[in-house]
């Protein structure tokens, strides 16, 4: 019988695939190191017939890179040798010398080394330190890799019948990345550390604690430090809109003016005037039209970050940890991915039945079934790793644990809207033209609410009823008014904010910006809190044409990010350096990440890479050493908050026409 | 020894028929403008040329220097309301005017201002979300006229128009404009609905023609119909404009500069 050893990145997977495979198994601890599980059966491959398995796992990366030892200490060398500095790889710890050896012993009697590492970048380079090891002791052994995106029984037999060679693209990358981060990383931190933690002692919450610098977490900061500035720049200034209501069929309609509103006083004063002087407005047009909301996407990793810290009231970081436990425990699919299409071949069907049984949203899926379903929506992204998120078994609530029922119901309830149909309406729309000025209304009817029944996170609701108008009807509109606004302030940036800004900038994968995000919290860059606590909370009809849309309607647990003084510190001195590509800024990351997309596509070697990096950061790194002065010299102001609510005077003035009262009068707050 | 050429002395023929030209281009000008146009040009230039290079240095002069506009072409004295003069008239003209400057009403000073500094810093936006691009990008959006040829060949007398219309510029406005007649009659106007030419992008000393406009309380009422870009700007007002237009928003939003991201 042939002997096969398996190996997976973490040892709930290796359990998951090892149950799914074997009828009866064997399990062991790996000597030396109790929760690394050895579990041995049999099975028949397609490609080797009936084998004996040995099925165990790794945690992660199992060497760690680090610095010649005389390189590790901070007075012993300059900050600048550690762009050349010779690299050395270790074991890390006891148990992953454990862990080694489990292996290396494993693989003297296999013939066959068979990786089941999660299918990602990270996942490619921890199988190529498998096969590393493996081959100490057997350097004759064959390698090949299991390629799979869930932990679903049928999948998993599939994808061991199916085996695939390692990417060796993907794993230089990474080894491309960790070499850039490990130098980058510890070059700036100590010459950030060494040069001004002298002045900035006070902020730090510990003695020890270092000024650390990433190459993602900075230009993250940089965004928080920039919607901060923002905010507190922020000057409002009035604007002056005209309103115009008319009563038909003891209906009272609301128009919106075309303009919106004017910054200008004197010409909205005009532009009101000569509609007052018209006296009649007509009816220029009255369409109604068939409209509909579009069901959403299917889900990517970005998407569920973004949602999980607007619906779910946990952060990025947060949701990825639970997503990652619902995908080993087998609920769903492998939650690092970019893909929002759906491979047409997919039996999505089978997966919507699993969520018949359901009590909530049982009854949607059965309809779905009983001929609802639909194709989901194709997005432009495919990673051609992963299918979007989605639910691979059906799991009850009351199993799991809160967080995981919440994200659970979420992917699920995600994945039924995508095999839905989009909701469908009937949309009213009144244009009106008086004097010189057009005035519209809407009036929305929800015929079909379809995904919408199994998708909360989504609103759309009919509006009034609009009484029937013609089109050339002329009319004297029963109110009109001249009203004045200010401007408010945009908020503080929100999570799913700054996700879309890494994600539009390029900085870090989908896979690594949570951690990003978590890090410069933890380091004491930046703080959050509840959204409308502070600042520019809410935001009606403002003229802040980029305030984010619809953002968190009242208490659902955004968090904003304020930077602290240390945080703020740091991007204005960077920023006061003036680079044409500063630290604080998104350009420098996203050549890298540029970069190690080339590697992946086979367009770039991991050694021009490297190289072409630290030369481009090498010379930041001299600048920044050569006018420390700069940064040394920014000022550190106290962290504040701020509370520019908005009020106007609620003053009435009449001007009255000989038929109808119009009103002219200031908005109150 | 050969007596020194006489100045050339342009024949009164030639006088009147170039003056009869520009005044059908809208453009009249002064008697003396014209005479010291004519001796700065060869005798031996055919006439259309001639009409052609006129109309380029007016249209890049300051009007209220060169031309001469019979009263009929002019803002009436009253525009800006006397006991006598109605709230609203219609103004038959034509008559022509100059842009002294413009103002995007549409958009708040504080968020142009916010443009106008990301613009310095080589950022830019795309979408609805802040995206960073590289200066390279970003600098077109600055630069001025790429063709100040003063003799400008066939016909592209009225195309001196700017590049400036970059991604941050492109709003459509509505717009104020302050204007200027050739009697030095200032007013200001407003787009009522967009008129081919008129952005923010535009060059100040642009001309305009102006027909039968509608102008409540002072204010001309611009339209397709009744407004036409005859092109044209005047260098030392555009770059003391584009220069200044930072601290001008600035002081109408009450900053000083020197504050944070002060000056770019």
């Amino acid at each position: 019988m042939v002997q096969i050893l398996c190996v997976a990145e973490k040892p709930s997977i290796a359990k998951a695939v090892a149950n799914h495979l074997a009828g009866q198994v064997t399990t062991t601890s790996a000597r030396g190191i109790a929760w690394i599980k050895n579990y041995e059966f049999n099975f028949n491959f397609n490609a080797w017939g009936h084998s004996s398995v040995c099925f165990t796992s790794v945690a992660g990366h199992v060497y760690e890179k680090d610095f010649e030892s005389r390189f590790r200490d901070w007075q012993g060398c300059s900050p600048q040798a550690l762009f050349d500095a010779p690299i050395v790889t270790t074991v890390a710890n006891n148990d992953k010398k454990a862990i080694v050896r489990n292996i290396e012993e494993k693989a003297r009697s296999a013939s066959i080394l068979y990786i089941w590492t999660d299918c990602d970048r990270e996942g490619e380079h921890i199988g190529t330190e498998i096969r590393e090891i493996a081959m100490k002791t057997n350097r004759r052994i064959q390698v090949v890799r299991a390629r799979f995106s869930n932990i679903e029984r049928a999948h998993i037999i599939n994808a061991a019948h199916h085996p695939f060679a390692l990417d060796e693209r993907q794993a230089a990358a990474v080894q491309a990345r960790m070499e850039l981060d490990l130098r980058l990383g510890a070059a700036f931190t100590r010459l950030q550390t060494l040069n001004l933690k002298p002045i900035i002692k006070h902020l730090l919450t510990e003695e020890k604690s270092v000024i650390s610098y990433g190459s993602c977490q900075f230009p993250a900061l940089g965004f928080v430090v920039d919607r901060y500035f923002r905010v507190k720049n922020f000057i409002p200034e009035p604007f002056w809109g005209l309103r115009l209501s008319h009563t038909k069929d003891d209906i009272k309609v609301k128009f919106n003016w075309s303009r919106n509103h004017l910054f200008d006083r004197m010409v909205t004063t005009i532009l009101f005037e000569r509609c007052l002087t018209a006296r009649t407005a007509t009816v220029t047009s009255v369409q109604t039209k068939a409209t509909s909301k579009w069901k959403p996407l299917p889900l990517t990793t970005v998407e569920l970050q973004k949602m999980g810290s607007k619906y779910l009231r946990m952060d990025s970081h947060r949701v990825m940890t639970i997503a990652e436990q619902l995908y080993t425990k087998g609920w769903i699919s492998y939650p690092r991915t970019e893909t929002d299409q759906f491979d047409p071949a997919m039996d999505l069907r089978t997966l919507v039945t699993r969520q018949t049984q359901d009590p909530n949203w049982g009854l949607f899926a059965q309809n779905l079934i009983n001929g609802g379903f639909n194709q989901p929506r194709s997005g432009r992204n495919n990673d051609k790793a992963h299918p979007p998120i989605h639910p691979v078994n059906y799991v009850v609530g009351t199993s799991l644990t809160e967080e995981e029922r919440r994200v659970y119901e979420f992917v699920v309830r995600r994945f039924l809207a995508c095999c839905s149909e989009d909701a469908k309406g009937s949309q009213t729309t009144i244009h009106l033209l008086f004097g010189s000025e057009i005035f519209s209304a809407t009036g929305l009817i929800v015929l079909a609410r379809n995904y919408l029944v199994v998708y909360p996170y989504d609103r759309w609701e009919s509006s009034q009823v609009l009484p029937p108008f013609i089109h050339g009807e002329t009319l004297v509109p029963t109110e009109l008014r001249m009203e004045e606004g200010q401007t408010t302030p945009p908020g503080f940036l929100t999570e799913p904010e700054l996700i879309s800004l890494m994600d539009a900038n390029g900085i870090g994968t989908d896979a690594t910006m949570a951690e990003h995000i978590a890090k410069i919290k933890k380091r004491n860059y930046v703080m959050t809190q509840p959204r409308g606590r502070n600042g520019g909370g809410g935001r009606g009809g403002t003229g802040n044409a980029d305030a984010p849309a619809r953002e968190g309607q009242g208490g659902t647990g955004v968090q904003e990010f304020i930077p602290t003084t240390l945080g703020v510190a740091l991007i204005e001195g960077y920023d006061k350096l003036e680079f044409e590509k500063s630290l604080s800024k998104p350009f420098l990351r996203k050549e890298f990440e540029l970069q190690m997309r080339a590697i992946c596509e086979g367009r770039s070697t991991k050694n021009d890479v490297v190289h072409q990096e630290l030369e481009q950061y090498q010379e930041v790194f001299v600048k920044t050493s050569q006018q420390m002065g700069v940064l040394k010299a920014v000022r550190l102001f106290p962290f504040t908050t701020f509370r520019s609510c908005i009020r106007n005077s609620a003053m009435d003035s009449c001007v009255s026409d000989h038929l109808i009262e119009y009103r002219y009068r200031t908005r109150e707050c | 020894m050969p007596p020194p050429p006489p100045p050339p002395i342009p024949s009164p023929e030639l006088l009147s028929t170039l003056q009869t030209a520009l005044r059908t281009a809208h453009l009249p000008p002064t008697t003396t403008w014209l005479k010291t146009f004519l001796t700065s040009t060869r005798p031996s230039t055919p006439l259309p040329a001639l009409i052609k290079t006129a109309t380029f240095r007016l249209l890049t002069s300051d009007i209220t220097q060169t031309l001469s506009a019979p009263s009929s072409h002019l803002f009436p004295k009253d525009l800006h309301g006397s006991a006598a003069a109605p709230a609203s008239r219609i103004l038959k003209g034509p008559i022509t005017v100059m842009v002294l400057d413009i103002q995007d009403v549409g958009k708040s000073q504080w968020s142009q201002i916010e443009d106008l500094e990301a613009q310095a810093r080589g950022e830019s936006k795309k979408g609805h979300e802040m995206i960073r691009v590289p200066v390279e990008l970003a600098t077109t959006s600055t630069s001025t006229n790429p063709n100040p040829n003063p003799n400008p060949s066939s016909t592209s007398t009225a195309a001196v128009t700017t590049t400036g219309a970059g991604a941050a510029t492109a709003s459509s406005g509505p717009f104020k404009l302050h204007l200027t007649d050739a009697a030095c009659t200032q007013t200001y106007a407003f787009t009522l609905s967009p008129v081919q030419g008129i952005s923010a992008a535009m060059p100040i000393g642009t001309k305009m023609l102006i027909q039968n406009v509608e102008v409540p309380r002072g204010v001309l009422m611009l339209e397709e119909r009744n407004c036409k870009v005859l092109g044209g700007k005047v260098e030392e007002m555009e770059k003391a404009w584009r220069a200044g237009r930072l601290g001008r928003l600035k002081a109408a939003v009450g900053v000083g500069e020197g504050d944070r991201g002060g000056g770019g």
